[in-house]
């Protein structure tokens, strides 16, 4: 049977990779994207598009009601925004990180809440949570970029939460580490490629049972610590 | 005698604070969210203590109180304030703006306390700032279910003490973490295993021998490290 795999900030970067690859290798891909009508390189994927933002609860139950009953082999909770240009000591926008919070960490936990029940029927029962190594506690020892940092520690908890309250439907959830990757939100410098990231995602999925489940993984399936 | 500043002084672990270091001939400054019901923290004897209207969520009074003592170096700011919703954290059971109200109370209401406060901790002789966290807020703390809004924001708030250690080193404040144990108070209820004065003479044990070194730290109550 065809696998299926759900990915929420598919009109780019990371998220679009996702789609292509899973597409590729003949998989039934759900592409959500808030703005379906200008991802033209969605389109010419030629993929299912939805319209979905995950910082909206309502765009999310009107999903989840567009669904009901479809098996999902994958979630991939990829939708993530940096957090904007405030997040230093003495000058924190508190604003931005509210936001940040609810597209971040919010979002993708309300998504896990909307779709178990579609994952927990499949095959492949798996999310993963595109999260940063800049959530690391262990990592931090530069200071500043406090918002998006901890919407990622944040995201990172969520996961380990999860791993503990769906293991009995039997559901695999992990955490990622993409890399540094070249993307809107990476910028042209970064050292890892889509295509090599969401490669190395890929494979690691692939071979992660329900004993990793709660893991925080780099791109190419090494541990991260918390 | 040294100056100490807690938030969510009115009961439970914030109370037991400044009721030792009252006792210890402290000057105490309790934050409260409504100073009416605070006659137990006005009564406390000892040393001189000062009751501030401030709700951790209410930035316009943290900078209030902050302008009022704005010639008052404070020599431990002590994070308290927190929050705690029982069965209502778990899965399925909350909204966003539940989940929110927490980072307001644990993370937002922490940051914006050190931006408020820190010329006042960095004019000090101790210069000390102690976030309470949680084990809650620690990946790999035993758990038999996830408190959403609780353990993601007490991690998100040891992420940032994590931070601010680094950012304020330079003027030579110690920022840590503690998870105070499963102390018996309103919020956590009476089944816990742990007394309030034990939790809290354990901590203030440990701030009392706090130097540059331990800063970025995360400990429990009696000294043990807590990894993250």
């Amino acid at each position: 049977m065809t696998s299926s795999v759900l990915i929420t900030g598919a009109n780019r970067g990371v998220g679009l990779e996702f789609a292509r690859q899973y597409a590729a290798d003949g998989w039934r891909v759900l592409a959500c994207c808030r703005a379906p009508e200008q991802s033209d390189a969605l389109q010419q994927l030629g993929v299912e598009i939805h319209p979905l933002d995950v910082a909206d609860p309502a765009s999310i139950v009107a999903l989840k009601a567009a669904l009901v009953g479809m098996p999902i082999d994958l979630l991939v909770n990829n939708a993530g925004v940096s957090g904007g240009d405030h997040q230093s000591f003495g000058d924190i926008d508190y604003t931005a990180w509210e936001q940040t919070l609810i597209t971040n960490t919010f979002g993708p936990y309300r998504m896990v809440e909307a779709f178990v029940d579609n994952i927990a029927i499949s095959t492949g029962k798996t999310i993963a949570n595109i999260s940063s190594h800049m959530g690391s506690i262990t990592h931090y020892d530069s200071g500043d970029e406090y918002i998006y940092r901890s919407s990622k520690t944040a995201l990172n908890m969520v996961s380990y939460n999860l791993s503990i309250d769906l293991k009995d439907r039997g559901v695999t959830v992990l955490a990622f580490h993409p890399g540094w990757v070249v993307t809107d939100m990476g910028g042209p410098d970064a050292p890892v490629t889509p295509s090599d990231s969401v490669q190395g995602i890929r494979r690691t999925i692939a071979q992660c049972g329900p004993e990793k489940s709660g893991a925080f993984l780099n791109y190419d399936g090494t541990s991260l610590p918390w | 005698m040294p100056t100490v500043l807690i938030t969510g002084a009115s009961r439970g672990i914030g109370f037991e604070f400044a009721h030792q270091y009252a006792v210890d001939g402290w000057s105490v400054h309790g934050c409260v969210r409504d100073p009416a019901q605070a006659g137990a923290l006005r009564a406390l004897s000892g040393g001189l203590v000062t009751v501030h209207k401030l709700d951790v969520t209410r930035h316009d009074q943290i900078a209030e109180v902050a302008t009022i003592l704005k010639d008052t170096p404070i020599d431990l700011l002590i994070n308290n304030a927190g929050m705690w919703i029982g069965e209502d954290e778990h899965f399925g059971r909350f909204n966003n703006e539940q989940w929110m109200e927490q980072f307001r109370v644990h993370v937002f209401g922490t940051m914006a306390m050190c931006e408020a406060f820190v010329d006042h901790v960095a004019t000090s002789e101790k210069k000390l700032m102690v976030n309470i966290s949680s084990g809650n807020g620690c990946f790999g703390w035993p758990r038999d279910t996830g408190d959403y809004p609780y353990d993601t924001s007490k991690a998100a708030l040891n992420l940032i003490t994590k931070g601010l250690s680094t950012d304020l080193r330079d003027r030579g404040i110690t920022v840590m973490c503690f998870t105070p144990g499963n102390v018996a108070t309103d919020m956590s209820g009476p089944d816990a295993d742990l007394q309030p004065g034990e939790s809290i003479t354990g901590m203030r044990r440990v701030i009392a021998h706090l130097d540059a070194s331990q800063t970025g730290s995360f400990v429990r109550y009696n000294g043990e490290i807590m990894p993250w």
